[in-house]
């Protein structure tokens, strides 16, 4: 329970962190892409659609998956709790 | 961990291991060229060029599900059988997504092949798994669900906006206010200025001068509802207006309205440019007008043009391209001289009936009931209703004919928009109806568009729909990626013209009430 409890908090918070990282980077600019229609041989380059994926992914967890994973991950977190209380320590 | 089982003979393995290799491999290679010729085709169409490395490259990533396909199949199949059912299943995915949105396949071909693919590699994973395993994914489907109800429930009231600030109040909204900040960065002086329209008008001209035509309107709405900002307001739109004035009006048409033909109307103009350009001197005038303002010949000059235009053609119809009138550009180009009757006390409302009664009889697709989004001269059809035409068309009309633009926006209402989650979206074609990808249209997965979005959202904050425009904003919210930095606010997945959008869609109002106002007064009616 434990571990599916870390997990799940896990997977929310840490691509919102990331978010936030690649935003400091400045990486985020490559969001531009979304709506530019001048794509040249080289501009975007892998790299570029690389994190503009990786920031659009992302920005959906700071805006709602973080919610989702983190919502689920509260019963494993009570689970958990519940059961380190109900066993003697060894 | 179960044992695969097999009853394939050596002999049916070898075939096996040939034949759907290359299936797959055939697969990839028809997506590949239909998208080649598809991309050969868009960039011919509105570049006259193409970059033979760029097409080829980027149309060989919608392809790349198939490699997963190809894995999936092979790692997992347990027998011929199963591999059959699986390489079909996702073929007909693939086939499904090329045939029913073969509009925005590179996009939507992608994600669906996709998802399909892992939903279906996950489903034969855990099909693998021991019973505690599958016990203990059982309980974190099932918190996932659990969570997914609570967030479904809740979402509407912590996401939604409120709309009543940009309505009512009288001290701007932050985001409003943040926007604003970009804007008279961007147009602070002339290099700042460059850099930003040369970035547009390399990517589509038409969104150049969209995005001053947009600014234009957002800055007078602002200097007309909030005193505070006017003068700041006004001395941006100025700019504005002089450097529009100054630009030759070719230079806003895409390649293929410089020249390839001849405009058929004399003299030749694009009632496009002119009925933009003129907009925002009329929008400037609006707000401040004296004697000797310096653009009142100019704005003559242009709205003479239109209104020849208009009433030398048999259908109210004026040129944006040649032989090609936008249902965007005539109802803009009439609101136009609408303004510019308040202003200078003339009368066109036989010119505005006329283009109502052919509105009503030609211009309107009898299937759905909208604006075709370009007609012909003669009222041939170029394109069919499109929702990055047809939520402007009725914005622009609601000063000038107020019963066909509500009765448009009803029916756009109706058939133009989706609801995802609690969110809603602009279509760029109604429900059912798949129309000819253009770059206006952007990327459109789904029906939902990118364009027709930001444009309803025009639309319905002009029409007081506030249920719409807070869930349209909400989304906008959520896909654009607003970012505040140094008190400027612009959306990072957006351009100058997208930004110029959501500010109007954001400000919208005063200045059609303006017009509005002056108009019942000049008549001597209650407005």
């Amino acid at each position: 329970m434990r571990k599916t409890a870390i997990i799940l908090m896990l997977i929310a918070i840490v691509p919102c962190l990331l978010f936030h990282l690649l935003d400091a980077i400045g990486a985020t600019e490559n969001l531009k892409y979304v709506s530019t229609t001048l794509w040249k041989a080289g501009d975007p380059g892998i790299d570029n659609l690389l994190l503009l994926f990786t920031c659009m992914i992302c920005w959906s967890w700071t805006q709602g998956w973080i919610y989702l994973f983190g919502g689920a991950a509260l019963p494993f977190i009570v689970a958990a709790l519940v059961g380190s209380k109900t066993q003697p320590d060894t | 961990m179960p044992t695969k089982v097999t009853s394939d003979t050596p002999s049916q393995t070898i075939a096996q291991s040939l034949w759907l290799p290359a299936l797959i491999l055939g697969g990839m290679a028809l997506a590949a060229a239909a998208l080649v010729l598809h991309q050969i085709h868009v960039d011919r169409l509105f570049y006259g060029q193409t970059n033979g490395t760029l097409t080829l490259g980027f149309c060989l990533v919608p392809t790349l599900p198939y490699l997963l396909m190809l894995r999936l199949i092979h790692k997992h199949g347990r027998t011929r059988t199963s591999r059959l059912i699986l390489l079909g299943l996702c073929s007909a995915l693939g086939l499904w997504a090329l045939r029913s949105q073969y509009n925005q396949f590179t996009v939507s071909s992608i994600l669906l092949q996709t998802l399909g693919v892992g939903i279906l590699q996950l489903a034969v994973i855990i099909l693998r798994w021991s019973r505690g395993a599958q016990r203990h994914a059982g309980l974190v489907a099932a918190a996932l669900t659990l969570s997914f109800a609570i967030n479904w429930a809740i979402a509407p009231l912590v996401h939604l906006p409120d709309a009543a600030p940009y309505y009512t109040n009288t001290t701007l909204p932050d985001d409003v206010r943040g926007q604003l900040n970009h804007f008279y960065q961007v147009w602070a002086t002339p290099e700042s200025r460059d850099a930003a329209q040369l970035d547009m008008s390399e990517q589509n001209p038409e969104w150049d001068l969209i995005s001053r035509t947009f600014l234009a309107a957002s800055l007078a709405n602002v200097a007309l509802q909030y005193p505070d900002e006017r003068s700041r307001a006004l001395e941006t739109l100025d700019r504005v207006v002089d450097h529009s004035v100054s630009v030759d009006w070719r230079e806003f048409l895409l390649p293929y309205g410089r020249g390839l033909k001849k405009f058929v109307q004399k003299p030749e103009a694009s009632i496009m440019v002119d009925g933009e350009v003129s907009l925002m001197i009329g929008l400037r005038r609006l707000v401040e007008d004296s004697d000797d303002y310096v653009h009142r010949a100019e704005h003559k000059r242009l709205i003479d043009r239109c209104i020849r235009a208009i009433e030398s053609n048999p259908l109210s119809l004026g040129e944006s391209y040649p032989d090609e009138c936008w249902l965007w550009c005539v109802p803009m180009a009439l609101t136009s001289i609408k303004i510019y009757d308040v202003l200078e006390g003339t009368d066109h409302s036989e010119l505005f009936a006329r283009f109502g009664r052919h509105a009503r009889e030609s211009l309107i697709d009898p299937e759905s009931g909208l604006f075709y989004s370009a007609v012909s001269l003669a009222g041939d059809v170029i394109h069919e209703p499109e929702g990055s035409t047809v939520w402007i068309g009725a914005w622009c009309l609601i000063p000038v004919l107020p019963e066909l633009a509500n009765d448009q926006y009803a029916i756009m209402k109706e058939t133009l928009t989706g609801k995802l989650l609690f969110l809603r979206y602009g279509r760029e074609w109604p429900v059912g109806k798949t129309g000819n990808w253009d770059i206006d249209a952007g990327f459109t997965p789904f029906g939902m568009g990118p364009a027709s979005t930001g444009f309803s959202l025009v639309a319905a904050k002009e029409m007081d729909d506030r249920d719409f425009f807070r869930r349209t904003l909400c989304l906008l919210n959520l896909v654009g990626v607003p970012q505040t930095e140094g008190g400027r606010t612009r959306y990072l997945s957006s351009n100058l013209v997208g930004d110029a959008t959501f500010l109007l869609a954001k400000t919208t109002g005063p200045a059609w009430a303006e017009i509005v106002r002056r108009d019942a007064e000049q008549k001597g009616v209650q407005p």
